[in-house]
């Protein structure tokens, strides 16, 4: 696996399951994924509906802090791939492999997110957060 | 033959029976509507407990927050039954249950007329529209559709429909058919037309528009079975004045049957312009507008959920400083500065009611009409479906902004600066529909911030100073003057005396396990004009400023003695004739703890171990909230008018405007 293969799996990884404080009148810990679908629904109501009332507001927060933190998270999975890299293309493969799945698992395993913006309780697990 | 006319005299006396009943006792109010005589009639007037500001999950917004309550649940929990609260668990069931321990009198539910329509297309699969991608938002993230819809739908100057409600909003017109004929149902289900009387109910619904984050809501009450087709929402209607004319036009008309008045409320986040002085076009309202505004709008909201709108700390250029203005005061004069503490302050000019009642003088004046001539309720403005929900020892919130407890059980349950709202009380005859909405229309009504005080208010010439002690006190009181929401009468001499003001007030006895609190002082707050402009004074009539009663924080035990009862016959002692002036008594008890008081303690909180305190409760310790309050009576006020030169507009003249009603 090349390092830029690494980088790219690694940054959809820790997008998707990295808790990260938001704030959106009420706060919370979600992966930045989720701000970005989120912020993505509320921008697919401006482009259909228009920008009345807090809609803008509410996609420009959303979308504002998943970019900051997809970004945050692209600097970090590209320095964790150089370090990896280190390691040949195999070791390369292997220990993404394994950062990939303890992430996933671990993610899945506990209840590490907390927001508001669900139907059901505040807290949840990776599986849950996406439901 | 002879048989068979005394068989149809008896068949006709059979076929007019309901009607008589219909018409029960001879009543001093219209009676509209077919029903049983009450078997309580009292023509000295009895006070009912209600609630006129009711939302259950017909409404977007306490839709989207959870609520499951329909009307007709709100109704059951009004007359005593209890209600499942949020949040639900997996299976669907409540997880919290409230305490309603009195049943009240009456009740109104009044949903958001706007997005009734869409909220109904949103729930409901089939209708055109539920798979948009707004109901799908709606559907799968709720909380971040309350935001999003609610901001469209009333916090813009110009709210729009959503494309999913086809052309002309047919498709939210039609959907909204649906939950307006379920509140008129449920009414009508509740409303007790046996001659016990016990519980009544009106139709209504809730006018929401909040241009620029800017309050401006009114409660429409309807007084009978006779409705408009449809609601009319901040939607159809961006201003109040096109409210009032729709309410003119589909509800005013003669021989229609429908009677209707509006509740406007929460001054105190509306920037002022609740109590706007000018037309939509930016023109000083006329004397038209002052008449057929006071015709729609006879009674205003005082406190509920979202604060105390009476009057202002620290007003200034008065002529006292009114330290119980302090009470349930929000720190922001806008809903939508509330998560955001830098941009905290104080509320413009003419957000509160003493402010608008000042104005109204001042309008008189220049108008020969008083647009703000209010009287005084309180409410409630539970979005739960909870009716009379009023109890600060054990407050679920409210359900409205700031309450979290959609998924969970909070550990504070509603945002700290919000409290559990009022009741309002109407003097009449009869717990009937007619009966009670001829005490709103005549003013003859006060609020209370929740507890059950009985108060009664007149104003005249001649009362005698031992009125109290007379055992007539109802009886003299109506028979020589006027009571709470009238105008004195012209005095017998040219030149008049002092008005004489007689006031009455009984202490809540409470519920069991929850005894009322004794009485401490009444006063009488008196506003008048000197020189075009507005003075204040509030006078201390009765009981015991200095009594020295408190209540302990820890254990919210109430301490020192209070009055069961206390009662005044005062003279203004500072009375000039040539100045307009009106007068409304505040009841106050004795010292009780704050709901937030009882939630801290509930919660163990230790003040001491400030690094154990959760997030939510840091407000227990920082000496942001008061431990304690004093819960009161607001009576309607009563106004006095100089003696009017001839040819000079007055608007007792004058009741209703050209075109405004029958």
């Amino acid at each position: 696996m090349t390092a830029r293969a690494a980088r790219w799996l690694l940054w959809v990884t820790f997008a998707c399951v990295i808790p990260l404080p938001f704030f959106l009148v009420e706060s919370g810990a979600v992966p930045a994924a989720r701000l970005l679908l989120l912020g993505g629904a509320a921008s697919a109501i401006v482009v259909g509906e228009g920008p009345a009332g807090a809609v803008a507001i509410v996609a420009g927060l959303l979308l504002g802090q998943a970019l900051l933190y997809l970004a945050a998270l692209w600097w970090l999975a590209a320095a964790l791939a150089r370090g990896l890299a280190r390691s040949g293309r195999r070791g390369t493969a292997v220990l993404t492999a394994l950062v990939v799945l303890a992430s996933v698992g671990a993610a899945a395993s506990f209840d590490l997110y907390r927001t508001p913006f669900r139907s059901r309780s505040l807290h949840g697990n990776l599986l849950e957060i996406f439901e | 033959m002879r048989r068979a006319r005394g068989g149809r005299a008896r068949l006709l006396l059979a076929a007019l029976a309901p009607l008589w009943l219909a018409a029960g006792p001879r009543a001093p109010f219209e009676r509209t509507e077919r029903r049983e005589a009450c078997a309580s009639y009292h023509p000295l007037r009895q006070p009912h407990f209600g609630d006129t500001h009711v939302h259950t999950a017909f409404s977007f917004d306490a839709s989207a927050l959870g609520v499951r309550a329909t009307p007709r649940d709100a109704y059951r929990f009004a007359r005593g039954e209890s209600l499942g609260l949020r949040p639900y668990d997996e299976p669907g069931r409540a997880r919290r249950s409230p305490p309603q321990r009195r049943p009240l009198d009456f009740a109104v539910v009044t949903d958001h007329a706007g997005l009734l329509g869409e909220t109904h297309i949103c729930k409901t699969a089939g209708l055109p529209g539920h798979d948009s991608l707004v109901c799908r938002v709606v559907r799968r993230w709720p909380l971040l559709a309350y935001y999003i819809v609610n901001s469209r739908a009333f916090n813009v100057a110009d709210p729009a429909r959503y494309s999913f409600c086809g052309p002309d909003a047919r498709h939210c017109l039609e959907a909204a058919e649906v939950p307006w004929r379920r509140i008129q149902d449920a009414a009508e289900e509740f409303y007790d037309r046996s001659p016990a009387c016990a519980f009544t109910t009106f139709v209504g619904y809730e006018w929401s528009g909040n241009p620029d984050s800017n309050m401006i809501h009114r409660n429409v009450i309807f007084r009978n079975a006779s409705v408009p087709p449809l609601p009319v929402g901040y939607l159809d209607e961006n201003h109040p004045e096109g409210l009032w004319r729709r309410l003119r036009d589909e509800c005013l008309t003669p021989d229609s049957g429908c009677d209707v008045l509006t509740i406007p409320h929460n001054s105190n986040l509306s920037g002022g312009r609740l109590f706007d002085v000018q037309t939509p076009a930016g023109d000083p309202i006329g004397r038209e507008e002052a008449l057929a505004r006071a015709v729609m709008e006879p009674l205003v909201e005082v406190l509920q959920h979202k604060g105390d709108s009476e009057c202002r700390l620290g007003a200034e250029g008065r002529t006292s400083a009114d330290e119980l203005c302090g009470f349930e005061k929000l720190p922001f004069g806008r809903m939508d500065r509330q998560p955001l503490t830098p941009l905290w302050g104080p509320a413009p000019p003419r957000s509160f009611v003493r402010e608008a009642l000042a104005e109204g003088l001042l309008q008189e004046e220049r108008l020969g009409a008083n647009p703000f001539k209010y009287g005084i309720v309180a409410s409630t403005d539970s979005h739960q479906g909870t009716p009379g929900l009023v109890s600060e020892e054990d407050f679920p919130g409210h359900a409205a902004g700031g309450d979290t407890s959609r998924v969970e059980i909070p550990r504070m349950p509603d945002a700290v600066e919000f409290n559990p709202g009022g009741l309002a009380v109407l003097w009449a005859e009869e717990n009937s529909r007619d009966a009670l909405f001829a005490a709103m229309r005549r003013r003859e009504v006060y609020g209370t911030s929740g507890p059950r005080l009985v108060v009664r208010f007149f104003g005249g010439w001649t009362y005698p100073d031992d009125l109290c002690e007379s055992g007539r006190f109802a009886a003299q009181g109506y028979a020589g003057g006027v009571p709470m929401g009238g105008d004195l009468p012209p005095p017998a001499q040219r030149v008049p005396d002092a008005p004489v003001f007689a006031v009455w007030a009984l202490r809540d006895p409470g519920a069991a396990g929850q005894p009322g609190a004794p009485l401490q002082r009444v006063q009488i707050v008196k506003i008048w004009l000197e020189a075009d402009q507005s003075r204040e004074r509030i006078y201390e009539v009765a009981g015991d400023l200095h009594n020295g009663a408190s209540v302990d924080p820890a254990s919210c035990q109430r301490r020192g003695a209070g009055f069961d009862e206390l009662c005044s016959v005062w003279r203004d002692p500072d009375f000039d004739p040539s100045q307009r002036a009106l007068y409304y008594a505040r009841v106050l008890e004795n010292p009780s703890c704050r709901w937030s008081t009882y939630a801290c303690n509930a919660q163990g909180v230790d003040c001491s171990e400030p690094g154990s305190i959760p997030a939510e409760l840091v407000a227990c310790c920082d000496g942001s909230l008061p431990p304690a309050i004093q819960e009161r009576a607001w009576t309607s006020p009563i106004w006095y008018a100089p003696p009017v030169p001839s040819g000079r507009l007055d608007s007792r003249s004058s009741r209703f405007p050209s075109g405004s009603r029958k």
